[in-house]
């Protein structure tokens, strides 16, 4: 059975790119590179792909991305993992309306965790001090598609600190139609 | 129950190497200066620092046959904490700065200066990455504006002090790895950042307090750092 804790961990790695090449936001207005969304940016942070940072990745960072099918699964788990799971604290999910679409946000709070499903990593005491971090998602939905707008952040002030960037990433947020009918899925 | 971890320190070699190879470009290894000492009005260094209590986490190398492999061991990580606070005591006379010991806090005092302590690790491991041209943009180096926010103010009230030395070690073995920061403790901000490594031989003791002079002969330097984010 998943834990939270690995789908928060899959989470990042499909957010994350190895190879980070960083551009300084200056226009606002974006247009994602699979055309498949419109958002604005924060100015003055970092963006290589759709991820974006002020500070660095460990620090905070904003996704936005189409989802692909096992991302929209993840969603499904994570919901059912909410319901049981111990190693979350001041998580919800709710069914909310972004644009007036169909939205489910999921905001919760675990400690970091490095990819032990990758490595025989330790899972005691790699990461024990390190502030937790607060996850904020938003599924969206239109039509058959779906898309992932994700936040993390230190919960400790930096989460509250960053937040207004990806409120108004999120408020932004408009999906373009599909471009042809091979752009429906993401590979 | 104690966790293994086989080549760790191969895994993050490979992940320092990968990251070079991507690059193609030097990592740069500190120290890390706060842009407010560049930019006017000039911020002046701190005169006084309260020395907060180390954390480090240690893994303990365990052969088994050909095998080897790293054991997470919280006795280690107590005790290499506890060493580097007592060397930091000893030198503090050769520190540029007056180091005093934390004062005597309260249970919620303590669970505060933990908790930012915790995200001074964060901070410190996104701070550190300006300059090596992976996950932190590289105009921070230039931009360096990292803080821990103004949850620590109360901690000047207590001791008196301008900044707070916030240190914590990973380590394998006989080797570390030390980060060095020091606070403002008014707003927070990281004032100044300093990556160390070192490797102790079997008849060498000395190696971590050798680290900390070094440590200090190289504050603040803020010419060579302004040579630094001026060329990022």
């Amino acid at each position: 059975m998943k834990s939270v804790a690995m789908l928060l961990v899959l989470l990042c790695c499909s957010c994350f790119s190895f190879q980070t090449k960083w551009e300084r936001v200056e226009a606002s207005r974006f247009t994602a590179p699979d055309g498949s969304m419109r958002v604005e940016l924060p100015e003055g942070w970092a963006l290589s792909g759709t991820l974006l940072t002020r500070d660095g990745t460990s620090l905070q960072w904003i996704s936005f991305q189409r989802a692909s099918e096992e991302l929209a699964k993840m969603r499904a788990d994570l919901e059912d993992e909410l319901a049981r799971s111990e190693e979350v604290s001041n998580a919800s999910c709710a069914q909310v309306t972004i644009g007036g679409r169909p939205a489910t946000e999921i905001r919760l709070e675990a400690p970091p965790r490095p990819p032990y499903f990758l490595f025989d990593f330790p899972d005691d005491g790699w990461f024990g001090d390190e502030a937790s971090n607060t996850y904020l998602m938003y599924w969206i939905t239109d039509g058959d598609r779906e898309f992932l707008l994700a936040y993390c952040a230190p919960t400790l002030y930096y989460f509250e600190r960053d937040l207004p960037a990806f409120e108004h990433l999120v408020a932004s947020f408009e999906p373009l139609p599909p471009r042809s009918p091979d752009a429906r899925l993401p590979r | 129950m104690s966790a293994r971890f086989p080549g760790a320190a191969v895994v993050v070699a490979l992940i320092g190497w990968t990251a070079g190879c991507v690059t193609h470009r030097p990592s740069y290894r500190g120290p890390w200066i706060h842009r407010s000492f560049y930019e006017e009005p000039r911020r002046e260094l701190p005169a006084t620092v309260v020395v907060v209590p180390s954390l480090a986490k240690a893994w303990t190398l365990h052969e088994q046959g050909s095998q080897s492999t790293y054991e997470y061991d919280p006795q280690a990580s107590v005790e290499r904490a506890r060493r580097l606070d007592a060397l930091l005591a000893s030198t503090a006379e050769r520190a540029p700065m007056r180091l005093q010991p934390l004062p005597d806090l309260d249970a919620d005092e303590v669970a505060t200066l933990d908790a930012h302590l915790g995200l001074f690790r964060s901070v410190a491991k996104a701070a550190a990455g300006a300059g090596k041209h992976y996950g932190t943009p590289s105009f921070k180096l230039r931009e360096f504006d990292y803080t821990l926010g103004p949850g620590l103010a109360w901690l000047r009230e207590r001791s008196g002090a301008d900044a707070a030395l916030c240190v914590f070690e990973v380590g394998f073995d006989r080797t570390g790895e030390v980060f060095f920061g020091l606070v403002d403790l008014c707003s927070g901000d990281l004032l100044w950042l300093e990556e160390s490594g070192y490797f102790s031989a079997e008849d060498d003791d000395n190696s971590e307090a050798r680290m900390i002079e070094q440590m200090w002969n190289v504050y603040p330097g803020l010419d060579a750092f302004a040579a630094v984010r001026e060329a990022s």
